[in-house]
């Protein structure tokens, strides 16, 4: 038997429980007495609320409650505070909540959001940031969350990113391009849909059950709901079920979840809410939009000279964390590539648009999208390979970048070889070409080693065995689908020297597991994972300490044990006693490192588990770790920091074939180099690069949230395109280039977003290569392209 | 959402409820379309009829002059039937390429039909077939050719009590072939244009030729101008341009989420330029 | 409008009163606790909810409860053996990376079923088009087809 789980091609464990039907979901759970609750949603993008009357909804037979912001305390959410659980003086955006009723059916909960009237004043809605900048526009928030007067609808977070200068840099450069991209508000559409299960006690301590990626977080917001609601102190227990995916959706916490602690405090029951698949797309928040004007230049040698960034998003109506995003197009914008002068200013505008989040990748697509496209119009203009340029400008092993990110472990250069190499590129852009066939490449830079976002970026683990040898890993990371399970499953046998089978991740209670700061940023197996191996030094440690009282006995138990059996075995070299260094532990056996292949000088982990805790005075083996890695947040003002302390690159190529007359764009073939650092779970790793890659082509060519003033009007998959099965007829080459990072668990990085991002540039760009049409704004789609073919 | 749903065994046990009803009533055939409507509150209705147990509703047969199938003819039957490769494989190619097979599993043919949205898949392809409808009432029943049954989006000739008891497809006459096209979004899409056609050629002149296209006005349409375009002429890529550039003319699509009014111009062009290429196996230099 | 249906439900006969207006999908999960079949839509377009109908795929959210009178029906608790051996689909999509946050593995599975019964060596694209009506956000959908395509070489050893 192995010994070496890392880089397995074991199957995920838990792959067989939802393969089976019997994995439980947030839909799934249903509590005695349980309530439905329900929101109403503002029938206006943006209007004064005169009047809500919920009389009839009260009396109708089977609501156990109905609230409005006049019978609720003021909960404020979102982190700088401007958003309230229900809306009392004015709505700003569709989605805005001004209702909830439980009702003990999901027929009543809906019957009864009819009964309820609001009386509205509609205002002027602003449903660009160009609207909402005009001079004159109304405001959306009349005041900041600090109750100061507000002039103008801009949010007071003005990410900037100085480095060099830019301007004499532009001046000096002997080719450089300006151009503006943009992209649309997309959603993460989770097969499974949000929603959350609250209850109380008789004491009033809350229990949640919620679809997050952020129980500790969560947990923390939901405190403060508490004091707002009279419960100061009670204690809160966030339970996560099975996610159905989350890619960002659970990073914060959301009305809805808010409503049920409400509901359900109201009501005495246990009240669930879900969305359907209409609420999902419509009144979750989606990835921001942006507008991004850029420049970037290069010398006469094709060395990159500058890189200027000016970038508006949309925030919507409201404030979560799509407004930081920015915070991580830091990341590419300072440091893709070798660039000495930079300059990044951004201005983030409140809209009577929906409010936007984050969505897998934190801004980085939307950065790349503008940086790898314009970097093939700079290769063009400067007369070179887009390849050649790339490679001349790649970043190298230890270096430290503008933003002062210490780059360690760097498989770049691989990366981009790899891509030209699979992809025949040299042969494919060359003279004998076929028609209306092109291939294009975009790189990627992304946190790989934890991502110091908040004060903390630690993660807490608590490693537990039995006396039967099972480990129960307790970790405050949390399985949304990524495989991180599979993946800290393999490092905890690994890292003990036990099998996996063995080895339990428990994860998902804040009451069982200890706190972690949230999974996101690419940085659960890698933060988890070293807090792991931390605990598990530990724990090796105290079982040493155990074997050394235990083991000659145990030897000796078992050789007599033998011998009854009528085996003759003779002596072995056992001493009497032994030192804790002298053992080692594989494949879930202790044994001596002077005698490893000894067949009688070995005892199983568990019967010395057993032997030293049953006992007068006996001993447990439960070891912890918070392990948070050594990274800096970056400073407001500067921007600059270390933010994580180990970074990914990647490179993506295609080949497309348009077809001019419909613009269609047919993919031959896509090939994805990524510097992994190690691959810990093959299916793993390969799905979240196949995962990631698929939803960035359907990123790249066709989804996109549709709008009329402010109301979403696609919000099903019938007119929100994804890819399905049926897209997928073309290849997929992965290389996974192993640099063995110096911080990661066995060498490991995150891998959990990058898949994802540089694919709509390369797509747009492949596009170039083939037709000569740039498309400029997501989605790529052939209506586009079309009109691009046509001169339009 | 209540409803009664009922579920009668002959079509005039179907016209008994549908009269005897009171309120909204309305036939349902696979509720691919109709369930969704219902569960949004776009459609009320307080009856439901299926006409799934109606025996007289199912089949696919030959006939005198070609292939009858039934309104409630489950259009994944109609992709694997042999006798319609035979005698309409242009059906089956265009039947193949709606929604998904779950959809395909219960969604039928005459609800594709009745259903009247301008883009439905089924329809060019009947349309080039030169279809006839049978509209069975309490009085009796009538035919209608499917090119007279269009009123607009969701609008069509039934009457309210009346039920689309079947299809009939002439044979295809001799040396005539026939073509299906459609583009979407992404593979699996609602066609943004869709097209059909049928060709009869003697050496390379079109001596004979049926086009259609759906989701270019209010309802699916046959392309009559571009038809006397080619008819009696040499099919050549010059007038295969020209046929193109016709048909952008001719038709009046609308500018909606799915794509603009240029773009769908553009595409019924092409469209059934290529329905008309692949039907011939035409070849061109490019 | 309320009536008894009778129906065989993964082997076993079921007999029981519903209302005219519930769906097939609320009858197994609400009323017979049989939540392995999911709801992703509602809308019969994203196929989590797909289960067999006298063998054929369908949504199960858009299906009259009435409708199923006298039919056989399969849910994803019904491709299991008695010891809960998981189906060659189950165990090919578990063993090769097909499952990530498994939302939309039973209807896949199913749809995979439906298919690999109607044409037991599909090719890869009859495999893409015989899954098309079930979305998954999470895979991309390279290890499910790869997933599909060793189960098929496996196939009918159970059935």
């Amino acid at each position: 038997m192995s010994t070496d789980w890392i880089g397995s091609h074991r199957p995920r464990i838990d792959a067989f429980a939802k393969a089976a039907g019997k994995s439980r979901y947030i839909h799934d759970l249903k509590l005695p007495g349980m309530l439905y609750g329900k929101i109403k949603f503002s029938q206006y993008p943006h209007a004064r609320i005169k009047q809500i009357d919920t009389s009839r909804a009260e009396k109708l037979s089977g609501v156990k409650a109905v609230l409005t912001a006049f019978n609720t305390p003021e909960i404020k959410i979102g982190f700088i505070q401007d958003n309230w659980v229900l809306k009392k003086d004015k709505v700003r955006q569709y989605r805005d909540e001004v209702a909830a009723v439980a009702a003990i059916d999901p027929d009543i909960a809906a019957e009864a959001l009819e009964l309820i009237h609001v009386e509205y004043e509609e205002l002027p809605g602003l449903f660009s940031p160009a609207e909402a900048l005009a001079s004159g526009a109304p405001l959306i928030h009349e005041t900041d969350p600090r109750g100061r007067p507000k002039n103008d609808n801009l949010l007071d977070l003005p990410w900037r990113f100085e480095h060099g200068d830019v301007h004499r840099a532009r001046e000096e450069s002997t080719f450089w391009v300006e151009d503006h991209f943009s992209t649309k508000a997309t959603t993460h559409t989770c097969m499974g849909t949000a929603g959350c299960l609250a209850e109380f006690d008789l004491q009033n301590n809350l229990t949640i059950h919620c679809k997050t990626q952020i129980p500790y977080l969560a947990q923390k917001d939901f405190h403060q709901a508490l004091t707002k609601m009279g419960l100061k102190g009670k204690n809160v227990r966030v339970q996560i079920p099975e996610l159905g995916g989350s890619f960002g959706s659970g990073l914060d916490t959301h009305s809805y979840e808010f409503l049920a602690i409400l509901l359900a405090h109201a009501s005495g029951r246990p009240v669930k809410i879900v969305m359907n698949r209409e609420e999902e797309f419509a009144c979750l928040s989606p990835r921001q939009p942006t507008e991004t004007i850029i420049a970037q230049g290069c010398d006469r040698e094709g060395k990159l000279t500058f890189r200027e960034i000016r970038m508006t998003l949309d925030n919507g109506a409201y404030t979560s964390w799509g407004a930081t995003t920015p915070s991580v197009m830091m990341l590419p914008i300072s440091s893709l590539y070798r660039v000495p002068n930079i300059s990044y200013a951004t201005q983030i505008v409140y809209t009577n648009n929906t409010y936007a989040q984050a969505m897998r990748g934190y801004g980085n697509p939307q950065a790349t999208w503008a940086l790898e496209s314009n970097l093939d119009q700079l290769a063009e203009k400067a007369s070179m390979d887009p390849y050649e340029l790339r490679l001349r400008n790649r970043n190298h092993p230890h270096e430290t970048t503008p933003m002062g990110l210490k780059i360690t472990s760097c498989g770049f250069q691989e990366c981009l070889e790899q891509v030209s190499e699979k992809l025949e590129w040299s042969a494919k852009r060359g003279s004998d070409r076929k028609k209306f066939r092109g291939v294009g490449m975009a790189a990627l830079f992304h946190t790989g080693g934890g991502a110091r976002v908040y004060r903390s970026d630690a993660s807490g683990v608590i490693l537990k065995i039995d006396d039967f040898g099972h480990v129960h890993v307790l970790t405050g990371g949390v399985e949304m689908g990524q495989g991180f399970v599979a993946s800290l499953q393999l490092v905890t046998a690994q890292a003990l020297g036990v099998s996996p089978e063995n080895v339990h991740i428990i994860f998902g209670d804040t009451a069982t597991c200890p706190w972690d700061v949230g999974t996101h940023a690419s940085r659960g197996l890698f933060t988890a994972g070293n807090a792991v191996l931390l605990a598990a030094a530990k724990a090796r440690d105290k079982i040493f300490q155990l074997a050394a009282l235990h083991f000659a006995s145990r030897v000796a138990a078992n050789i007599k044990k033998k011998r009854k059996a009528g085996e003759s075995v003779s002596d072995p070299e056992c001493r009497t006693s032994y030192d804790p260094q002298d053992f080692e532990l594989k494949n879930n056996e202790i044994f001596l490192r002077e005698a490893p292949d000894d067949p009688l000088l070995r005892v199983s982990l568990e019967e010395i588990l057993r032997q030293a805790h049953f006992r007068e005075q006996g001993q447990m083996v439960v070891s912890e770790a918070f392990y948070d890695p050594e990274n800096e947040m970056s400073d407001m003002k500067t921007g600059k920091g270390n933010i994580s302390t180990a970074y990914i690159f990647g490179v993506h190529g295609l080949e497309v074939e348009v077809d001019t007359e419909t613009g269609q764009v047919h993919i031959l073939n896509y090939v994805a180099a990524h510097d992994v650092g190690r691959v810990i779970s093959r299916q793993t790793l390969e799905g979240q690069f196949y995962g990631g890659i698929v939803q960035g082509l359907s990123y790249a060519l066709c989804e996109e949230i549709k709008t009329s003033k402010g109301k979403m009007l696609n919000p099903n998959f019938l007119d929100y395109k994804i890819f399905s099965a049926a897209d997928l007829d073309f290849p997929i080459h992965l290389e996974c280039i192993e640099t063995n990072d110096q911080a990661g668990p066995f060498g490991a990085k995150g891998v959990g977003e990058p898949g994802l991002v540089p694919v709509a540039p390369a797509v747009a760009n492949a596009v170039y290569d083939a037709v000569g049409v740039r498309i400029k704004e997501l989605p790529i789609t052939p209506e586009k392209i079309r009109a691009g073919l046509k001169g339009d | 959402m209540h409803f009664n749903y009922y579920r009668p065994e002959s079509l005039n046990q179907a016209f008994e409820l549908m009269e005897q009803s009171s309120g909204q009533s309305r036939y349902i055939a696979g509720g691919t379309d109709l369930m969704v409507q219902i569960k949004q509150g776009l459609t009320r209705a307080e009856n439901l009829i299926s006409l799934r147990q109606i025996s007289e509703l199912q089949g696919i047969e030959e006939d005198d002059s070609g292939v009858l199938i039934k309104g409630m003819t489950l259009l994944r039957d109609i992709e694997t039937d042999p006798l319609v490769r035979d005698l309409a494989p242009v059906l089956q190619q265009a039947v193949a390429s709606l929604a998904n097979v779950q959809v395909r599993n219960v969604a039928t043919l005459g609800g594709n039909l009745v259903n009247a949205s301008p883009a439905g898949d089924s329809i060019p392809a009947l349309l080039v077939l030169d279809s006839r409808l049978v509209l069975a009432g309490p009085e009796g029943e009538r035919t209608l050719p499917l090119s007279d049954f269009f009123l607009g989006p969701g609008q069509t000739r039934l009457q309210p009590l009346e039920i689309l008891k079947a299809v009939k497809i002439p044979a295809p006459f001799e040396n005539s072939r026939a073509a299906f096209s459609k583009i979407g979004r992404s593979a699996k899409d609602l066609a943004l244009v869709n097209a059909a056609v049928l060709i009869r050629l003697e050496e390379t002149t079109c001596s004979f030729c049926r086009l259609a296209a759906g989701a270019v006005g209010p309802t699916p349409q046959r392309l009559e101008q571009a038809e006397a375009l080619i008819t009696g002429r040499t099919i050549n890529t010059e007038l295969l341009e020209t046929l193109e550039a016709r048909v952008r003319q001719t038709v009046s699509p609308i500018s909606d989420l799915r794509a603009g009014e240029a773009y769908r111009r553009d595409l019924a062009g092409t469209l059934v330029k290529r329905c008309i290429r692949q039907a011939i196996a035409f070849k061109t230099e490019d | 409008m309320r009536k008894n249906i009778t129906f065989t439900l993964n082997g076993d006969r079921v007999s029981l009163e519903v209302a005219s207006n519930t769906m097939l999908l609320e009858l197994l999960r609400d009323h017979l606790s049989l939540t392995g079949t999911k709801e992703g839509c509602g809308h019969g377009e994203c196929g989590a909810c797909t289960v067999l109908v006298d063998g054929r795929n369908i949504n199960s959210c858009l299906y009259p409860a009435f409708e199923v009178e006298g039919k056989e029906v399969i849910t994803i608790e019904g491709l299991m053996g008695p010891q809960n051996e998981l189906h060659t689909l189950q165990k090919s999509f578990a063993e090769n990376g097909a499952v990530q946050c498994g939302f939309c593995t039973p209807g896949m599975i199913l749809s995979a079923k439906a298919l690999l019964e109607d044409n037991p060596k599909p090719d890869a694209d009859a495999i893409r088009q015989g899954l098309a009506g079930n979305l998954c956000r999470c895979t991309g959908y390279v290890q499910i087809l790869d997933a599909v395509q060793k189960a098929a070489q496996d196939f009918g050893i159970e059935d």
